[in-house]
């Protein structure tokens, strides 16, 4: 009781609190509507079964229960979502909506409960695909409770789906010397990239960001590629905890990174950067609005008066509009965030509208695309628009951020690089030879993986000595150059605000 | 069990045993090695051979020169005070102290009497646990001192000075040796231009409920374990005015009561300065610690206190501290090394 006063345990109080009541509203919601859509379906097939009805008659059958079943589909995820815009978005819209009309807003305190984005993307995942009977509902809630807050993934995901966790789950798992070993290297590197770079490199990263007004030119460019490895050495670190503690327990989680900064286009970055939030999005909002017959009749009118293979990719573009929209405001309740989705939305949609215009010029020109200078072109232009679309996600707001763009291209200090500037961040000789080895070890691991090679694996197959030699340093790196501690302020993993 | 599971036990079993012995290791070369000789040199001491265990604040570090009575009286002591102690604190170094030694007379300095807080300034703290072996004395000092969110730091030190990485010198990767069995020496010089003694005032303010608790704890453990307890108050000016309205003193007057009441051991060398004959012009480092030679006075005193009053044994030709000579010979040359005139005065 010494250290903390009532007001913060009655806070935490609440916030737990929270956290439970949406949790467990969360998995009633979508476990009753899901086990409602498996009754509906369960009933349509037994009536088909138990009744000769012409084809007619059948699909005019299956279209009722169709019908019926989107309705409770719909409820459902009204309902569920709804829970997220509350917690999430109440004062965005608010606050815009007093702005609008002329009348000022304060703020409601909200707490938002952690991992709402990623436990209610799960769940709602789960019962689209009762409702398109890609898996069947549950019927044990504890069962089902469990998938849903299944403890690695529930903070920060990775969005698993229902028909690859459940089994794991449920399944019994003999201890596996040599799973539970991997698991907890992987574990180890995830607190790695957490404690000894993302830590680290966040120090000059705030610095900057915090006082963006002091900044510009390349402290500026600087600063975004810091952040661009601070924020993959944090979000993929927490994943490998988190896969690597599912793994000791003998289940598998899906994988979230496939070394994203070796894409060589945005929209195969976002292939391979949070592969699961990406594959949500797709799966249960960019297919449907796109084969939405909705969507199809209005390309099909819009495009009368466009070229034709302009107007082929109408569906698309909408799809492609609507879903990065929406993913930028599921980053959260700020303009910066749909502007960030916008930015990729708009990035995407060009590239897709322009690659014709792209063959043709590398034919002109006679490009050679299977060389690697050409991919390290590729790579280096798709990493030079993700820093920069980071400016837009890590700006404390919109305005700020265009104030960053603005101050990058309007100075020119490309002498801070080598005069001793970048030390005045906040981080020492020693702490930035401490970053570079540290993304070098982080670079050649991704590499490696990059090419089929798994270096926990490879380790694995070296004498004992060697191995054991590097666990050690792999541990002591992390006990020693980790931040952490006295004097300093632990930093929460940046997806845990989303 | 499966040979192959056997196997595995022994391979993880001796894996942890490396990792914990190299992270021992680890722990001990990044321990903030600056005035830790106040608490590993005593842990490293053979068990039961000090006899005088000297507790409080750097009033007494500075004050007490152990290697000195060994000379005068063939006392075989160890000051154990670390900065700014509060008597919560010494309590647990006197409970650090029976564990360890067992010593027969506990000389507890009572300088901050007047500072009513149970927890311990932090760096302060870890000078006196850090080097301590994990023991029931240590987990229940750290316990009862340190709230529950901060304990992990003197659990596990390397979670406090692992940032010290950069700044690891060639000191840290040896092992501390201490002549001076915890002491402290000053060269410096401060003059007072006029008499710093207290004013002569017997009104009384009570002392602290906290203090006055830890007193009569150390009281207790002492009567418990068959210690003899001599109180005192080095003579430190500076602190005199720590409290508004001569507050330190009115307290101070309470505990010289409470000891002549309860018939306690006590050489209070706030109303009495000039049994230690200091000359404020040449004795003091500053205006709360002695140097040097203000030192050897008040050891001087002490050594004659104790002889006086105390039965305690000279150990000059005892084989089991044969090493003391060796000691007192390195104090001598470090001391020497500073004011090759010290031994004249």
């Amino acid at each position: 009781m010494d250290s903390f006063t009532y007001s913060e345990y009655i806070f935490l109080l609440v916030f737990f609190s929270c956290f439970f009541i949406f949790l467990g509203l969360s998995i009633f919601i979508t476990y009753a509507i899901s086990l409602w859509l498996g009754k509906l379906n369960n009933e349509r097939s037994d009536y088909i079964k138990s009744h000769e009805l012409t084809k007619e008659e059948r699909k005019a059958f299956k279209l009722y229960y169709t019908k019926k079943k989107r309705l409770v589909c719909t409820l459902g995820i009204i309902l569920n979502v709804g829970m997220l815009a509350y917690a999430k978005y109440t004062n965005f819209f608010a606050g815009a909506f007093f702005g609008i009309i002329g009348e000022s807003f304060t703020a409601i305190d909200v707490i938002v409960p952690l991992g709402i984005s990623f436990y209610t993307f799960t769940s709602t995942g789960y019962m689209i695909d009762v409702y398109r009977e890609v898996c069947e509902a549950e019927k044990n809630p504890l069962k089902y409770a469990l998938y849903v807050s299944f403890f690695p993934s529930i903070l920060q995901g990775p969005i698993t789906k229902y028909t690859q966790l459940s089994p794991q789950l449920y399944e019994g798992h003999a201890f596996d010397y040599s799973t539970v070993k991997s698991g907890l290297l992987r574990v180890l590197w995830g607190f790695f990239k957490k404690m000894v770079i993302a830590d680290r490199i966040a120090v000059a990263v705030n610095t900057v960001f915090d006082n963006s007004r002091n900044y510009g030119g390349l402290f500026i460019a600087a600063a975004a590629v810091m952040y661009a490895v601070q924020l993959y050495a944090d979000f993929s670190g927490y994943m490998d905890i988190a896969i690597g503690a599912s793994e000791t327990l003998g289940i598998k989680l899906t994988e979230n990174f496939d070394t994203p900064y070796f894409s060589k286009n945005i929209a195969e970055f976002w292939r391979r950067w949070h592969i699961s939030l990406g594959a949500w999005f797709r799966d249960y909002m960019y297919y449907p609005i796109v084969r939405a017959a909705g969507i199809q009749k209005l390309g099909k009118k819009i495009g009368k008066c466009l070229p034709k293979s302009f107007a082929k990719n109408i569906p698309t573009i909408i799809g492609l509009a609507i879903t990065w929209t929406l993913i930028g405001f599921w980053h959260g309740s700020a303009w910066k965030y749909i502007l960030y989705g916008v930015y990729y939305g708009a990035i995407i949609i060009f590239s897709t509208v322009m690659e014709p215009v792209y063959k043709k010029v590398i034919s002109i020109f006679k490009i050679k695309t299977d060389c690697f200078s050409y991919s390290l072109f590729q790579i280096l232009r798709t990493f030079a628009i993700v820093c920069f679309g980071y400016i837009l996600f890590r700006a404390s707001g919109a305005i700020a951020a265009f104030t960053m763009i603005e101050n990058m291209f309007s100075a020119f200090n490309p002498w801070i690089l080598v005069d001793g500037s970048l030390l005045t961040l906040g981080l020492s000789a020693a702490d930035i030879n401490v970053l570079i080895i540290s993304v070098f070890v982080l670079f050649f691991v991704d590499l490696a993986n990059s090419r089929g090679i798994v270096v926990r694996q490879k380790l694995g197959e070296q004498n004992i000595i060697f191995r054991w030699l590097a666990y050690f340093i792999g541990l002591f790196a992390v006990i020693i150059f980790g931040m952490y501690g006295v004097g300093y302020n632990p930093t929460d993993f940046i997806y845990f605000n989303f | 069990m499966p040979k192959k599971h056997m196997v595995y036990l022994i391979k993880s079993v001796v894996f942890i045993i490396i990792f914990s012995v190299l992270l021992f290791f680890v722990n001990y070369i990044f321990l903030d090695k600056t005035e830790l000789q106040f608490s590993s040199t005593l842990n490293n001491e053979p068990k039961d051979t000090i006899d005088i265990v000297f507790l409080g604040s750097s009033e007494t570090i500075t004050s007490i020169q152990p290697m000195q009575l060994w000379n005068d009286y063939g006392f075989a002591s160890y000051n154990l005070a670390t900065s700014a102690t509060y008597l919560p604190t010494t309590y647990h170094a006197a409970r650090l102290a029976i564990e360890k030694q067992h010593p027969s007379l506990m000389v507890v300095d009572v300088t901050y009497l007047y500072i009513n807080e149970k927890t311990p300034l932090y760096p302060r703290f870890h000078k006196l646990v850090d080097c301590m072996n994990f023991d029931e004395a240590k987990y229940t000092a750290i316990r009862d001192l340190i709230p529950p969110d901060d304990r992990f730091e003197f659990y596990f030190p390397l979670y406090a000075y692992h940032s010290r990485w950069s700044s690891l010198k060639s000191v840290d990767f040896q092992p501390i040796n201490d002549p001076m069995k915890g002491s402290v020496m000053y060269f410096g010089l401060n003059q007072f231009d006029f008499n710093p003694a207290a004013v002569d005032i017997s009104v009384t303010e009570p002392i602290g409920d906290i203090s006055f608790e830890y007193i009569e704890k150390i009281i207790e453990l002492c009567d418990q374990n068959d210690v003899k307890l001599l109180f005192w108050y080095p003579p430190t000016y500076g602190l005199y005015s720590a409290l508004p309205d001569n507050g330190v003193q009115k307290i101070f007057n309470s505990f010289s009561e409470y000891c002549e009441k309860n018939e306690l051991n006590f050489i209070d060398g706030y109303h009495n300065p000039d049994m230690f004959n200091l000359d404020y012009m040449s004795d003091f480092n500053d205006d709360v610690h002695v140097n040097a030679y203000g030192a050897k006075k008040i050891t001087s005193a002490i050594g004659k206190y104790i002889c006086d009053n105390y039965d305690l044994p000279d150990r000059k030709n005892d084989e089991r501290y044969k090493s003391w000579h060796d000691d007192y010979a390195e104090f001598i040359s470090i001391v020497l090394a500073s004011d090759p005139n010290y031994l004249d005065g």
